[in-house]
């Protein structure tokens, strides 16, 4: 009874359901790129460089002549891949030391306390720069170095969470019938915090996705000829006055993206959890 | 009193924990580095003893945590080193820098919290008005933007359609115009939220509601009781986004080929530059430790509740 209550309070949620209809749209998007997408991402075709939006080029052609929309369809694959893994991984890391300094307290929290404060000593943007310096840009060192940065904001709220229910007395009850910490941790605080953690990971989504492309525009990330929304923009930059298709199409499919996980997260968390706010 | 001494004292010792462990963390990022700095430098003709010459000379042959110290000792007297690529001293760089960052992100934030401010009291007094609806969609437009392409956008717009606005570099006031509201705009949203927020928190507060009963005109109720205590952690934001600010100018300025420190260290790192990136970082680390411990401070003056809590046990 409790999940259709909450799939109630989704649909009759505006801000959730747009949210999901453009997640959805660029999901469909991403699986079905090679479908959808009239020509191939690296097909270069130097006679038609730089042509403007028209019938046969929606979108214009860059300066090898590739089709930008379809260069734009293709790199939702990149974008939603890297998005999810980042907020995969930093869920994980966060979660788990939230839950590990909440639970144990003592040193070990104020250890996990520290880390957390360190890795706020820096601005993120900052300490990803410094992490792909050190591993060199690819797409998957700034994957790592996002991640890296941004786990502490789950650890936070978790740790805080998981305080507040370790005292009740069904983990009492619990311990007393022979569970082990590890047990309690997974099978009886998780689940009651579950909810929280899936409105922070939805709601890390589009700042994952700002920061990758952010490292991406820098040349940072992926490589040429990959169809990377950032890196996109990064090439487009040089003919911003000839072609300035090129600077603004991708530049829409992030914004469509990023709103729509952004509405998608904000939707959630007014049904889910009104308490994370502010 | 003696409670916010003792606060603002482990807080500094915090902050100087931290900023050493930034330093190790830099110096361990460059130690992994893939080939040294002298390998970057001299080209393969050199002779093998002369790069051995080199070595000694820049401390490379040391044990790596003697040459941590060496490094250590040289930043905390403010010598960064030299930059490899250009040969000039990494301090002197980012000092001809660092002030075209500051006015970028001083700016910014001037610009955010003198429109965010009113423009959030009203909001939240008029909420679900049009105008509060308009404003929180403006403000969800936003965070959806990514700052680099809005700074690219306006470039179109002002630069290239229009043609009032120069596109990139510093050549004058009106260059500053693009790369400002680029900075400006993405906080602004923020910071717009947060006061809607707050002074929505407030206005349900008992004490605004005795401040009608004592017969306050609506206006002086807004601003002395309302806008006051709203305005407690709205300022905190300052401090905590300061850094913020500055990692976003570093891809904002680059985006506009701006002669502060942002392009400097996107270059530096493209040329594995490292000296030149372990002084901006550096430095950062350091503004940013700064600015955090000014937004524990003020709010610990401006909150009496945080004063309270002071007392009780900190972490």
């Amino acid at each position: 009874m409790k999940y259709l209550s909450i799939l109630k309070d989704m649909i009759k949620n505006k801000t959730f359901m747009v949210g999901l209809f453009i997640f959805i749209s660029v999901l469909i998007l991403a699986v079905f790129a090679d479908k959808i997408a009239p020509y191939s991402y690296d097909l270069i075709n130097v006679q038609e460089k730089l042509l403007s939006p028209n019938e046969q080029y929606r979108f214009g052609t860059d300066q090898y002549g590739r089709d930008v929309m379809s260069r734009v369809i293709y790199g939702s694959r990149i974008t939603l891949k890297v998005g999810l893994i980042v907020v995969a991984i930093e869920t994980l890391i966060g979660v788990s030391l939230g839950l590990l300094a909440g639970y144990y307290g003592g040193y070990l929290e104020k250890f996990i306390l520290f880390v957390t404060d360190l890795t706020w000593s820096l601005p993120p943007i900052i300490m990803a720069l410094a992490i792909v310096t050190m591993l060199g840009p690819s797409l998957n060192n700034v994957i790592i170095a996002i991640a890296v940065v941004s786990w502490a904001q789950f650890t936070r709220i978790v740790r805080v969470k998981t305080q507040s229910i370790k005292s009740l007395s069904y983990i009492e009850a619990a311990r007393a019938f022979g569970e082990n910490d590890v047990g309690i941790m997974t099978r009886y605080i998780l689940p009651n915090i579950l909810s929280s953690i899936i409105v922070l990971s939805t709601l890390a989504l589009p700042t994952a996705i700002l920061s990758t492309t952010s490292l991406g525009f820098l040349g940072l990330g992926s490589q040429p000829p990959d169809p990377d929304w950032g890196l996109i923009l990064k090439e487009g930059i040089a003919y911003m006055n000839q072609a300035p298709w090129i600077s603004i199409f991708p530049g829409l499919a992030i914004v469509y993206t990023v709103l729509g996980f952004n509405l998608l997260g904000e939707g959630l968390r007014d049904i889910m959890d009104p308490r994370l706010k502010a | 009193m003696n409670d916010i001494i003792e606060y603002i004292f482990k807080r500094l010792l915090a902050g100087i924990l931290v900023i050493f462990a930034v330093t190790a963390l830099l110096f361990a990022i460059m130690q992994l580095m893939p080939g040294d700095a002298i390998e970057l430098v001299s080209s393969p003709r050199v002779p093998a003893e002369k790069i051995e010459e080199l070595r000694a000379l820049w401390g490379l042959d040391k044990p790596v945590l003697v040459q941590y110290f060496y490094w250590l000792s040289r930043i905390i007297q403010g010598d960064f080193g030299t930059s490899i690529v250009s040969g000039q001293k990494v301090l002197l760089l980012i000092k001809e820098r660092l002030p075209y960052t500051l006015m970028l992100t001083g700016g910014a934030l001037i610009i955010q919290y003198i429109i965010a401010i009113p423009l959030g009291l009203i909001a939240a007094y008029k909420k679900d008005s049009v105008l509060d609806r308009s404003i929180v969609a403006f403000t969800i437009g936003f965070w959806s933007i990514p700052p680099f392409w809005l700074g690219i956008l306006l470039m179109i717009i002002f630069g290239v359609w229009l043609k009032v606005l120069p596109i990139s570099g510093f050549s004058g006031i009106k260059s500053i115009i693009l790369p400002l509201m680029t900075m400006a705009l993405p906080g602004l949203a923020g910071v717009l939220r947060l006061t809607r927020s707050e002074v929505l928190e407030v206005l349900r507060e008992r004490y605004v509601e005795t401040a009608y009963a004592k017969g306050m005109k609506r206006n002086s109720v807004l601003i002395k009781h309302v806008l006051r205590n709203a305005l407690i952690p709205v300022t905190v934001m300052f401090f905590l986004n300061l850094p913020w600010t500055i990692g976003g100018s570093v891809v904002i300025e680059t985006v506009f080929a701006w002669p502060g420190v942002g392009p400097l260290l996107w270059k530096s790192i493209s040329s594995q530059d490292f000296p030149v990136v372990q002084g901006i970082i550096f430095i950062i680390a350091i503004l940013t430790v700064i600015s955090n411990i000014l937004g524990d401070i003020f709010s610990s003056f401006l909150d009496p509740r945080v004063r309270q809590e002071l007392k009780g046990e900190i972490v």
